[in-house]
């Protein structure tokens, strides 16, 4: 027995796989979509019952899938309340999911309104176009109809600070906005 | 108040642990016998101080202080007593302290029994203890102390998982933990031997044992966690092939191999550096188990609440503990390693094989485990690998492993050879086959070709031990407790084969709609749904149903499967209805309602000596436990023996021929 250390070197090979694992976010799943046209979002406003095509926005905006019956939804909505704020002139468009309309009406009513449109959709079938694994899911849309990013999963102020104002910088930058 | 005593008792035991690193092994370098002396007093006090630390958690989660928060997120006013028992260890920081706990048990009974060591491998062995034990003890003080405080106190916590709330999990953690850790004994040996550069085999005699004692436990460990995924999870598989049970898996599959290369370092000699490596790896996967677990790099059902730092955390007390004794043993081994040949046809040689075929498999479960994130790292996209793949792999080199394990029993040492083996075990062929044919007669309107493979394998195993055990109790007049354990543990594994075999070829799985008053057939049996009921347990509302179970017009029992809403929790949970007998078992899961006539989904299953799977592990444990406490008995008589054997073995070589 010559030669010893190549346990050692795997032991090394492996720690590294560790380290680097630990960076990743095993719960990040991209979207096929990002880097992609959006598909197209057309759809009938749920206050104001008017018919809504994303194609008239000219301009980068934000869907947000969600519904009153998610929990994820409401521990985001303060947040979104926050951006409204923050991000005058961004336009954050709601995709209500499989929801009752009256149940959506009384959640918007309750805590507050973040959404420019909210796009009514009982029965899952735009949320199937856009690919929706789940509710929240977040997508950014730049002026020429792009999908940029996508967050699954409730948009925390962590998220925002170090994701989704970046890429609202860079839209900015390259006049994507 | 009391519960900030327990985290001032984890520190002591913390500074405990650093003296009982430092103090033997610098007593036993400077050959200082009182400071050697001192380990069994430091080790059993840093036991008792951790254990007063965990009685202290056991206390706030009994008498629902939730003004811990680790309390608080994990138990409820309305949980019965066990679950809040239970749920000490049913989240990361108590179930840490608990393998804490073990680890300094393991550790103060190493102290006490030094047995065959010599002091200065019982020193060096405990120094080592004393590190891993400080690493947890300060990985738990670092990142995840159970003791901390909410700064306001709820009037009622979260409540545990409901998930969780079941007696097998109850059990299988502190089994698989005692496991866990109990394989730190052989790696610290290990790591002695190598720093000491000398090994002798009644060091391997000694570490075979408490390798044994731990493969016992994990293997009960596995076993319960395995029930439980079966019936609490609703879904009827007993194995998912996820990480955490991957996790588990692992290690199990290292001692194994361990166990069997001890034999050959301590009877022939060889293979030491081998075995020295294996005892390292065993725990290092232990470990990769915990990181894998506990750091969220892995996604996985039943993943414990993640947090990076804790990820990190372990990994460097991975790199600090294991790559040191990597290096230990890249710097020592080739020194202590004499190359013996070795006759292809012996003992050694098979389990050599053994040992080859069982670290290919550990090999692949763990690329298997961890081929999404390697993929991920390199930015390859993300996937998960599934049952195929593992059932791929798992398989054929099980087909192999059982061959050898059939004979093994009858392979002489040093040289052997297939003629002699093939004159010596022609019935035992013969046996197989006899069974293999009455099984397709059995089987007959189906066969299928695994199924006949499982059952030759099952009684090629099963008939090779239980002949080598008569054969030695005919000739000896009694059963000796070495033998008799080695023989249950391999027949075990013979009936889990026949189960898995059997329950995964035959199994019977539908998702069904039932009315009231209707019935629906399966197999020779018949599934009457009575009616549904609404009900209310201590901390949780149920929808129980009843059913009534025929095997043609003879009625045998009710079934009541069950939906369960736990209090403060969404998910409702699936408690199944089982009629077990060792031959099949019928499994009843209540889904959804359908309709407004009152009918209702189920899946229904038939599952063809399914118990044979638990059963066998059961087995392999006891005979595991069997082993240890024969030779414990016998350890000065055996050493005796051996010792004339080793002497007297060319004798008898000569002899033979």
């Amino acid at each position: 027995m010559k030669k010893a250390s190549w346990p050692l070197w795997i032991f090394g090979g492996l720690v590294a796989l560790f380290v680097v694992g630990l960076m990743l976010n095993p719960r990040h799943v991209p979207s096929p979509l990002v880097g992609q046209m959006a598909p197209a979002l057309q759809g009938t406003d749920l206050l104001s019952e008017q018919p809504i095509d994303s194609a008239d926005f000219n301009q980068a905006w934000l869907l947000n899938a969600w519904a009153s019956w998610c929990s994820g939804c409401y521990l985001e909505h303060s947040h979104l309340m926050e951006l409204t704020k923050t991000q005058p002139g961004l336009v954050i468009v709601g995709l209500n999911y499989k929801d009752q309309a009256d149940d959506a009406k009384a959640w918007l009513d309750q805590h507050g309104n973040p959404y420019q449109h909210v796009i009514f959709d009982p029965t899952g079938r735009i949320g199937m176009d856009w690919g929706l694994i789940g509710t929240p899911e977040t997508f950014l849309i730049d002026a020429q109809g792009r999908v940029v990013d996508k967050w699954m999963g409730a948009l925390t102020p962590e998220r925002i600070e170090r994701s989704l104002l970046p890429a609202l910088q860079k839209l900015d930058a390259k006049g994507g906005r | 108040m009391i519960s900030e005593l327990g985290l001032v008792f984890l520190l002591i035991a913390a500074a405990l642990s650093v003296l009982l690193t430092l103090l033997p092994f610098y007593g036993s370098w400077r050959k200082q016998p009182g400071l050697v002396a001192m380990a069994p007093v430091l080790a059993l006090s840093i036991f008792v101080f951790t254990g007063i630390s965990l009685a202290i958690l056991v206390w706030a989660f009994l008498a629902d202080d939730f003004a811990l928060k680790y309390v608080a997120s994990h138990s409820s006013l309305f949980q019965p007593w066990y679950f809040k028992f239970s749920a000490v260890w049913g989240a990361h920081e108590g179930s840490l302290l608990l393998w804490a706990w073990m680890l300094t048990g393991w550790t103060a009974a190493v102290a006490l029994k030094r047995g065959a060591l010599t002091s200065d491998e019982h020193s060096l062995t405990l120094s080592g203890l004393g590190f891993i034990v400080l690493g947890f003890l300060l990985f738990i003080l670092f990142t995840s102390n159970p003791f901390e405080r909410l700064p306001t106190v709820p009037v009622d916590g979260l409540g545990l998982n409901p998930l969780l709330q079941d007696i097998a999990l109850i059990l299988h953690p502190p089994l698989l933990y005692m496991g866990y850790v109990g394989l730190a004994v052989s790696f610290s040996l290990a790591v002695a031997q190598l720093w000491l550069g000398e090994a002798r085999p009644q060091t391997f005699a000694w570490a075979r044992q408490w390798t044994l004692v731990s493969w016992a436990f994990l293997t009960l460990g596995i076993l319960l966690g395995s029930w439980w995924a079966y019936y609490e999870l609703g879904w009827g598989g007993w194995w998912f092939w996820d990480p955490v049970e991957n996790a588990s898996l692992l290690p199990w599959l290292v001692a194994t191999a361990l166990i069997h290369s001890l034999l050959v370092s301590e009877k022939r000699g060889q293979l030491i550096g081998w075995t020295l490596l294996l005892a390292i790896l065993a725990f290092a996967m232990s470990l990769v188990g915990a990181f894998l677990v506990r750091s969220g790099v892995l996604t996985s059902v039943h993943a414990f609440a993640t947090d990076p730092t804790r990820g990190t955390y372990i990994l460097i007390y991975l790199v600090v503990v294991i790559g040191s004794a990597l290096a230990l043993f890249s710097a020592r081994a080739p020194k202590m390693v004499k190359i013996k040949p070795m006759q292809i046809q012996s003992k050694e040689t098979a389990l050599l094989f053994n040992n080859v075929l069982l670290m290919v498999m550990t090999a692949s479960v763990l690329l298997g485990t961890l081929y999404p994130l390697l993929l991920d790292a390199l930015g390859m996209g993300k996937l998960s690998v599934g049952p195929p793949y593992f059932n791929a792999i798992t398989i054929p080199l099980t087909i192999p492993l059982a061959i050898l394990m059939g004979v093994g029993f009858y392979i002489r040492w040093k040289q052997d050879s297939v003629g002699r083996l093939a004159k010596e075990l022609w019935w035992l062929g013969l046996f197989t086959a006899i069974a293999v044919l009455l099984a397709a007669l059995w089987l007959m309107p189906d066969l299928q070709g695994m199924a006949l493979l499982g059952i030759a394998l099952t009684a090629w195993i099963g008939f090779g031990a239980l002949a080598w055990l008569l054969n030695h109790a005919r000739k000896t007049g009694r059963i000796a407790k070495p033998m008799l354990g080695a023989a249950l543990a391999h027949i075990g594994f013979a009936v889990m084969i026949a189960g898995i075999t059997l329950s995964s070829l035959y199994g019977i799985e539908r998702d069904i709609r039932l009315a009231p008053g209707e019935s629906v057939p399966l197999k020779e049996y018949r599934l009457h749904f009575q009616s549904v009921a609404q009900g209310a347990g201590p901390n949780y509302l149920t929808t129980e149903g009843t059913l009534r179970l025929y095997r043609g017009e003879e009625f045998i029992q009710f079934l009541h499967p069950e939906k369960r809403i736990y209090i403060g929790h969404e998910m409702p949970m699936s408690e199944v209805a089982l009629d077990g007998r060792l031959s099949r078992d019928i499994y009843v899961a209540l889904g959804e309602p359908i309709g407004d006539e009152g009918a209702w989904s189920f899946r229904i299953q038939y599952k063809p000596f399914i118990r044979g799977i638990w059963l066998g592990a059961l087995l392999m444990a006891i005979g595991g436990l069997i082993a240890v406490w024969g030779r414990r008995n016998s350890t000065r008589a055996t050493m005796a023996t051996s010792a004339t054997n080793a002497a007297n073995a060319p004798k008898e070589q000569e002899a033979l021929k």
